[in-house]
């Protein structure tokens, strides 16, 4: 039973990681608040959802599709909005991110309809048993993608030209001006890898819960306390972080309460802000 | 002299402008019976005690507060346990929740703001009560839960003044919202409010000429909640029922919405936020569902385009005028 918890909150941490690695890329690059990154989890989840459903796509197909076509949505956001705000202070991109996650959860209501819906994509029916343990198949399958998303990340961070640019940008902006970084390209794409990430999580979790407009709120406040505990800007420490709040989230809400299960998040969170706000693993 | 004459001229029309104001806010039943408009104005003038009070965190003092939905919930279900179950009259309630909703927010500012936490950080931390307390509100016994309350009283008949019907409740709201709206002018204006625009600016430079930051945060971040708890206790009596739902998250980004389309930092602007806000919904009745959508939009390109606010826009258009 204890072992079942720790996957669980494995698999639910996975999930987090991976919405968490593109908010503090977007924060520890660009500088800026997305309060909107939830809503982009929402969008993959939900696009997915429609591809699969409406035009019969496998479920991959679905998934990458809509990793693409939000990460585009990150891209084309962040030139139409987050381009005239930048360098502002940190309050007026917090108001118009929270304006763009209104927005976005008022188009999905609109466009996709308010009422929940259950993805169902036919793994979820199988199980297999790992040390003696149960896991369904699409469970495990959020933990081996993330792990293969996360991977790809590491690999154009370190091992790009791209992710080059990317780290001067993050160690000091004006240098990296100066030595002929595009930095319009660099936020743009930053900003939509960051949205794909969240997209694909979104994606993944979707045939575990609902999928609903409402879906991402709380799961981007999940993300934000993984991007403090990690660090801000530390990919790796929001690896770790966001494992770890995942395996204690469900040892929590095993051992402790299954209706106060988020506000352990979330009270994790503010013991974090008030003891240590630079992150458990400090800055990237 | 002609220096006199011009002070004189300007005191008598300023004042002479305000009686206007007051005689326009009381005799309005009188002349208009519409209910609906008086239901309509009865939100608004609880919506501008909301946003003049979280104007002073988010245009003052430049701290943005998610939080306040908490505030608003823990004001209207105390005032109505405390009359249901404690047979208190209205008027101590709306006084204790007050005072409750100023030490919550005491303690709810304490550690953020004594501790440097600052900017998104700050937002995340006040959405986060936000939320728990809209989970207590959810899960305990006493509030009933996902029912909520029912049969919560009006206030017993005062001046003659008959409270159960809308144009009594009416003359209450408007009154203690003008109140309200007065303390806090006369806090903006202040030395208070002065301190809070310093820190606004630059935290370490206020700090460095002597005004005690942590201080003055946590005060301006009490009152501002004593206030919301206050228009809660206000409009949990005017409906009469409660449910947590509508204390949630989204409550706390609708105040936000208010204060900075209105126009931030300045005292006219909550008052424009608060009356758009609320009134646009019935105007554009037919766009109803693309409400959230029209709202989200208004509030990026004000952000973007017209960092004023309305009030901005309307200075500006006046100064070219």
């Amino acid at each position: 039973m204890f072992l079942q918890q720790i996957i669980n909150g494995l698999i639910i941490g996975s999930s987090y990681v991976l919405i968490a690695s593109g908010l503090t890329l977007i924060f520890g690059i660009l500088d800026v608040v997305n309060l909107a990154h939830g809503e982009f989890y929402m969008l993959g989840g939900l696009v997915s959802y429609f591809l699969f459903t409406s035009l019969g796509l496998n479920f991959w197909m679905a998934l990458i599709l809509a990793m693409i076509i939000v990460g585009i949505l990150g891209i084309l956001v962040e030139k139409l909005i987050f381009k005239k705000i930048r360098f502002e202070p940190h309050l007026i991109s917090m108001i118009v991110s929270s304006g763009l996650s209104l927005f976005l959860i008022g188009a999905a209501e609109l466009i996709f309809g308010a009422r929940p819906r259950s993805f169902r994509t036919g793994m979820a029916d199988t199980s297999i048993k790992v040390l003696g343990v149960n896991i369904n198949i699409q469970r495990i399958l959020v933990l081996i993608c993330a792990a293969i998303l996360m991977y790809i990340l590491y690999m154009i961070i370190e091992k790009t030209k791209f992710g080059k640019a990317m780290r001067a940008c993050s160690q000091d902006l004006n240098t990296a001006c100066l030595m002929g970084i595009n930095i319009d390209m660099v936020f743009s794409l930053t900003l939509g890898i960051g949205c794909a990430m969240a997209a694909a999580a979104g994606g993944l979790m979707a045939p575990i819960f609902f999928v609903n407009p409402s879906m991402g709120m709380v799961p981007f406040l999940k993300a934000f306390t993984v991007v403090i505990m990690g660090g801000l800007g530390n990919v790796y420490g929001t690896i770790a972080a966001g494992l770890m709040l995942g395996v204690i989230e469900s040892l929590g809400s095993a051992y402790i309460s299954t209706a106060y299960k988020d506000a352990i998040s979330f009270v994790i969170l503010i013991l974090i802000l008030l003891f240590k706000p630079t992150g458990l693993f400090g800055r990237g | 002299m002609k220096k006199n004459e011009g002070i004189f001229n300007k005191k008598y029309s300023k004042a002479f402008f305000i009686v206007l104001l007051l005689l326009a806010i009381y005799l309005f039943p009188t002349f208009f019976q519409g209910g609906y408009v008086l239901h309509l104005l009865i939100v608004v003038f609880t919506y501008i005690i909301i946003a003049s009070a979280l104007n002073l965190v988010v245009g003052y003092m430049g701290y943005i507060s998610f939080g306040h939905a908490a505030f608003y919930g823990i004001g209207a279900y105390f005032s109505s346990l405390a009359m249901i179950k404690l047979g208190i009259s209205f008027w101590l309630a709306l006084l204790l929740s007050f005072v409750l909703n100023f030490i919550v927010g005491l303690a709810l500012g304490y550690f953020p703001l004594s501790l440097r936490v600052k900017g998104p950080y700050f937002a995340i931390v006040t959405s986060a009560y936000s939320f728990i307390v809209y989970s207590i509100l959810l899960n305990l016994d006493i509030t009933r839960g996902p029912m909520g309350l029912v049969g919560i009283p009006r206030p017993d008949p005062l001046f003659g003044i008959d409270f159960f019907t809308r144009e009594g409740y009416y003359y209450l709201t408007a009154t203690v919202s003008i109140i309200c709206f007065v303390i806090i002018w006369r806090f903006a204006t202040s030395r208070f409010g002065r301190a809070l625009k310093a820190i606004r600016e630059d935290e370490d430079v206020a700090e460095s000429i002597g005004i005690k930051s942590n201080y003055n945060k946590i005060m301006c971040f009490a009152i501002s909640g004593a206030f919301t708890g206050v228009a809660g206790s206000l409009y949990a009596h005017y409906q009469t029922i409660l449910a947590p739902d509508m204390f949630k998250i989204a409550e706390s980004t609708d105040m936000i919405l208010m204060v900075v389309v209105g126009g931030m930092g300045n005292l006219i602007g909550p008052i424009l936020g608060a009356g758009v806000i609320n009134i646009l919904p019935e105007v554009l009745r037919p766009l109803a569902e693309y409400r959230q959508i029209i709202y989200s939009f208004v509030l990026i390109i004000v952000m973007l385009y017209y960092r004023g606010g309305i009030y901005g826009f309307i200075r500006k258009m006046y100064k070219k005028i």
